[in-house]
């Protein structure tokens, strides 16, 4: 039960620093997940670090090694979810905004035409290919964009999990 | 005994390993099958193995709180494994970016903007999308309209991202927003109640509450001394209740609003312990009072904030 109310408790602290930070706007990253990754980092190594000062020893949670490994287990997938999490607030979701713009006409519906009146091309895809550029993915050379190493990483990475569970890019 | 125990602590990670290992094999062996369908068998077959795996290793202590808790700090661990595998195969298939970056590459001597857009844009984009929709009945279509369907996930989904971009990014839904004209993405009940500026004390009361107790909680486990833990953690609690007043609540801050903010909780806790002793002494019990005196603290306590300390114009 212990390790259980330090894991949520050090989780909380840690989401409620972000947020702090956030609002401040006074921070010199420019990358967000760097900063997530940062924060809770730090909120872990400073509880761990308080109190191994404290207890004289840094197995100072029930079950020793184990107590601490239980709460790297615990924390750092929930610090990956609100990684995700959190970059996926950034962008609008075209599948939910349909959903939701659907459900705004209420009994009306809404035709095709429509719903690609709310999607185009420079509010969906071009952002995208400036992100993409901005992020270092591709590069803009001779009018031309062209893929760099670093987006050759990343879509061999992903083309992996493809290539395993034999399914196909849809986009 | 350690044995035990390294199983219980490990059972996320293992459960985790079956999850993706059962998902791998539904989805190359029943190509066809929705890959949500696949991703939930998998996750559920996880969650099995967590919780045989947490029964084997303590079954003896079935009964016990410390069982019930290790089980869901596992289940907790698992889920946010989960959802981030989750997240991982859904980049694969529907991430815009990812398949912008397959065109890109298919091109060794590069694309122009009109390349990249003639090979995917958002005709194809939401060709793709709206069926996905329609096939798992978030939409249906009937004489060429489409209406929403019997799936309301995708529209729960939404209100939560919602809310969540309010809390974290001060905005809500662009593409809505922008193109429809709508005054905000509140617009329904959620939206006018956040309008309301005590519904927005109470709601950011609640996570103080949170924050305070969990910072007490940290502070205890620690190993510091019960009472110095209340102390530095109501010094916190203060500090963070002023900033998330201030700036949710009430829209003013400044370090005379500052000072006012102490000296109303100060004045507060006053107030909660007279009235605590008045009622303890009448004979109410110790419990029913405080909560008895809870709402009273809370309405006079948005009213001080809201008429004293976080007052911008003249009285």
């Amino acid at each position: 039960m212990q390790i259980l109310i330090y894991s949520i408790s050090i989780v909380a602290i840690a989401i409620f620093l972000h947020l702090i930070l956030l609002k401040m706007q006074q921070t010199a990253f420019v990358n967000a997940i760097v900063l997530i990754i940062f924060v809770f980092s730090l909120t872990l190594c400073a509880g761990f670090i308080i109190g191994a000062l404290i207890n004289k020893t840094i197995f100072f949670l029930p079950g020793g090694l184990w107590g601490i490994l239980q709460v790297a287990i615990f924390y750092i997938p929930v610090m990956l979810s609100y990684v995700i999490t959190y970059v996926a607030l950034e962008d609008d979701s075209p599948s939910m905004t349909i959903v939701r713009f659907v459900d705004l006409s209420k009994e009306k519906g809404r035709s095709r035409k429509e719903i690609e009146q709310i999607i185009t091309n420079e509010i969906l895809i071009l952002p995208r290919i400036n992100i993409m550029l901005k992020d270092g993915w591709i590069n803009y050379q001779n009018r031309k964009y062209q893929v760099t190493k670093k987006g050759r990483f990343y879509n061999q990475f992903f083309a992996f999990g493809l290539k395993l569970l034999r399914i196909t890019r849809e986009g | 005994m350690l044995g035990n125990y390294a199983l219980l602590v490990l059972a996320p990670i293992l459960g985790m390993t079956s999850n993706i290992f059962v998902h791998i094999l539904v989805s190359r062996f029943n190509q066809g099958r929705s890959q949500i369908k696949c991703l939930i068998f998998g996750f559920v077959f996880g969650l099995v193995c967590i919780v045989v795996l947490s029964l084997a290793a303590n079954y003896r202590q079935v009964n016990s709180l410390d069982f019930v808790a290790y089980l869901l700090s596992g289940c907790i661990a698992y889920s946010a494994l989960a959802y981030v595998y989750f997240h991982f195969i859904n980049i694969n298939i529907a991430s815009l970016r990812i398949r912008i970056l397959q065109e890109v590459i298919d091109c060794p001597d590069g694309l122009t903007q009109e390349g990249i857009l003639s090979r995917y844009n958002v005709k194809q984009m939401l060709d793709n999308r709206i069926d996905r929709l329609v096939d798992s009945k978030q939409l249906m279509l009937q004489q060429n309209i489409y209406y929403l369907g019997s799936n309301r996930t995708f529209l729960i989904l939404f209100w939560f991202f919602e809310a969540l971009k309010f809390i974290f990014l001060g905005r809500g839904n662009r593409l809505l927003s922008v193109t429809c004209q709508q005054t905000g993405s509140f617009d329904l009940l959620l939206g006018a109640l956040w309008l309301n500026q005590f519904f927005r004390f109470l709601c950011i009361g609640a996570i103080n509450t949170i924050f305070g107790y969990c910072a007490y909680a940290l502070l205890v486990i620690l190993g510091i001394d019960y009472r110095i833990s209340l102390t530095v953690s109501t010094t916190l609690a203060v500090l963070f209740n002023y900033y998330t007043n201030g700036r949710f609540v009430f829209r003013n801050s400044g370090k005379k609003v500052l000072m006012k903010f102490v000296l109303s909780n100060l004045i507060m806790y006053i107030f909660n312990q007279s009235l605590l002793i008045i009622l303890v002494s009448a004979g109410l019990g110790k419990l029913v009072s405080q909560a008895a005196i809870i709402p009273v603290v809370i309405i006079v306590s948005f009213i001080i904030n809201k008429r004293w300390v976080f007052f911008k114009g003249k009285l």
